[in-house]
């Protein structure tokens, strides 16, 4: 059942995201065309200085679209009418969550490649080479520095950028699944919900600055020589400290989230 | 006859109301039930129970000895009182929607009634009808074979001529060996049909007879009773 609903769940999001996707390679591959053209003109500059600025916004607005599908897609198969049928499939709602949280991170990794592949579209030539090679150079830099390390960096950098994106989809997830429980508004209420966590973690993060700006001094030089003497397991460090809260926080976001479409189911 | 349902002291309590007050049901496959109570009664929070879509505040809903779950699902058939229909579909997408989750589809039953309405594989659900939506929203339900077929208001806002293709929809196709529990205040439309009738009011059931017994014992039509006890 987990492989269908990954089936139609792929094939809802392909629908929405491919033409967009296209579109947007379609303008990085009129921003090339256009520097075929170049002069020293000022119709030039403003048609090329134009076509990037199209091609920028386009980037911006292609991932932002992506992320709102994610989170529409969430909230009207589950909590609309859509949500007679989806939870009366033979399919648990724990199946339900995380296939739609799977295919929402990797959509987004979907248009970050696309703007990847449409950025190398539009600057194809010297750039584009120059970009690369700058790019191995500070790879080969990298690995000579770091050795061994440098692979775990990349794995650990890996895994922590899709629970990044995994955890934040299951946060707007648990915003709408509380939002959902209001009698009216259920959108207005999500969002209010998602404020409120906000303003909860700026709070919190003020009240960490100030108990970290109250640290013995010397406690935090202890700190700073220990990692000037261990930079690389520093990283590694800061690296488990990331994946244990994200995984801690996005656990939260799930129990509530599975909560409230498993007892607390509101729908329209 | 086996047990198909059963609810044990069943009872929904929402922050304001009690929906359903204690409830003990027991009904039997191979019948077709109405589920009989003016609106707000609870019928919907039942057909929720059942369906998986509510939990209860206290005592247990069985189908067919399990609790609602991944399993009864695929033993349920559900038609909701409003349009569950992903309306950027083609109707192809929707039957294979259904064939893909449900193991008791029947394909070629369900194409066969679309095409006896007229509606393509290759339409929209969005382009369809409100009237014609309903109608595919059965036929997809109706195509199932399944053990308990449960249909909340199926003929409630359409007009004569639909409801009698409603329930000529519902007596033609349902597997005979399961039971259907029809939810309706409308009783003259549906009482030739019923084996039985389930009275629900304010969360409590006041009757479940059969259609004989209600005959019999109070020598008035279902019709006639339900006016009669749900008199304002």
């Amino acid at each position: 059942m987990v492989k269908k609903l990954f089936k139609h769940e792929i094939y809802a999001y392909l629908r929405t995201i491919i033409p967009m996707h296209l579109i947007l390679l379609g303008v990085g591959l009129l921003g090339r065309i256009v520097q075929f053209f170049e002069n020293d003109s000022t119709t030039y500059d403003i048609i090329f200085w134009s076509s990037v600025v199209v091609f920028c916004v386009g980037a911006v607005v292609c991932l932002l679209l992506t992320l709102i599908f994610g989170i529409r897609r969430f909230y009207q198969n589950l909590f609309t009418g859509e949500g007679y049928l989806t939870f009366t499939l033979p399919v648990t709602e724990t199946q339900h969550i995380w296939v739609k949280n799977t295919v929402a991170v990797l959509s987004q990794i979907a248009s970050v490649l696309m703007i990847i592949v449409a950025s190398c579209v539009i600057t194809f030539g010297e750039v584009c080479v120059e970009a690369f090679k700058a790019g191995g150079y500070l790879l080969k830099i990298a690995h000579e520095e770091c050795g061994f390390h440098f692979f775990l960096y990349i794995v650990e950098f890996i895994i922590i950028l899709y629970l990044a994106l995994s955890v934040s989809f299951m946060l707007y997830y648990a915003c709408i699944a509380i939002g959902q429980r209001a009698k009216k508004n259920r959108v207005a209420a999500a969002i209010g919900v998602y404020f409120i966590y906000y303003f909860i973690t700026q709070v919190l993060g003020t009240i960490a600055i100030i108990i970290f700006d109250n640290i013995d001094y010397e406690v935090i030089q202890k700190v700073v020589e220990w990692i000037e003497k261990n930079p690389f397991e520093f990283i590694h460090i800061a690296a488990g400290i990331a994946f244990v809260l994200l995984s801690v926080f996005g656990t939260i976001c799930y129990a509530i989230t599975k909560h409230s479409v498993s007892k607390k189911l509101n729908l329209e | 006859m086996s047990e198909i349902l059963r609810c044990e002291n069943l009872t929904k309590k929402y922050p304001n109301v009690t929906a359903l007050n204690s409830i003990n049901l027991s009904l039997e496959s191979g019948k077709i039930i109405g589920l009989l109570g003016p609106n707000g009664s609870g019928k919907t929070t039942l057909i929720k129970l059942i369906n998986g879509l509510l939990t209860p505040t206290e005592g247990r809903v069985l189908i067919n000895g399990k609790a609602p779950g991944v399993e009864t699902k695929c033993e349920v058939a559900y038609l909701p009182d409003n349009s569950y229909l992903n309306s950027w579909m083609t109707v192809k997408q929707i039957v294979d929607y259904f064939v893909d989750f449900y193991a008791d589809f029947r394909e070629d039953v369900a194409y066969t009634m679309l095409n006896r309405l007229g509606i393509t594989p290759t339409t929209r659900l969005k382009t369809l009808s409100k009237g014609n939506k309903e109608k595919v929203c059965l036929i997809l339900v109706m195509s199932r074979n399944a053990k308990l077929y449960v249909l909340d208001e199926p003929i409630a806002g359409v007009d004569p001529a639909a409801r009698d293709y409603v329930i000529s929809t519902i007596i033609n196709n349902y597997n005979p060996e399961a039971t259907v529990l029809i939810s309706t205040h409308l009783i003259s439309d549906i009482e030739q049909i019923l084996d039985e009738a389930i009275f629900i009011q304010n969360g409590d059931i006041l009757l479940h007879k059969t259609i004989d017994e209600i005959r019999e014992e109070k020598g008035k039509s279902v019709d006639e009773l339900f006016r009669e006890v749900f008199r304002w």
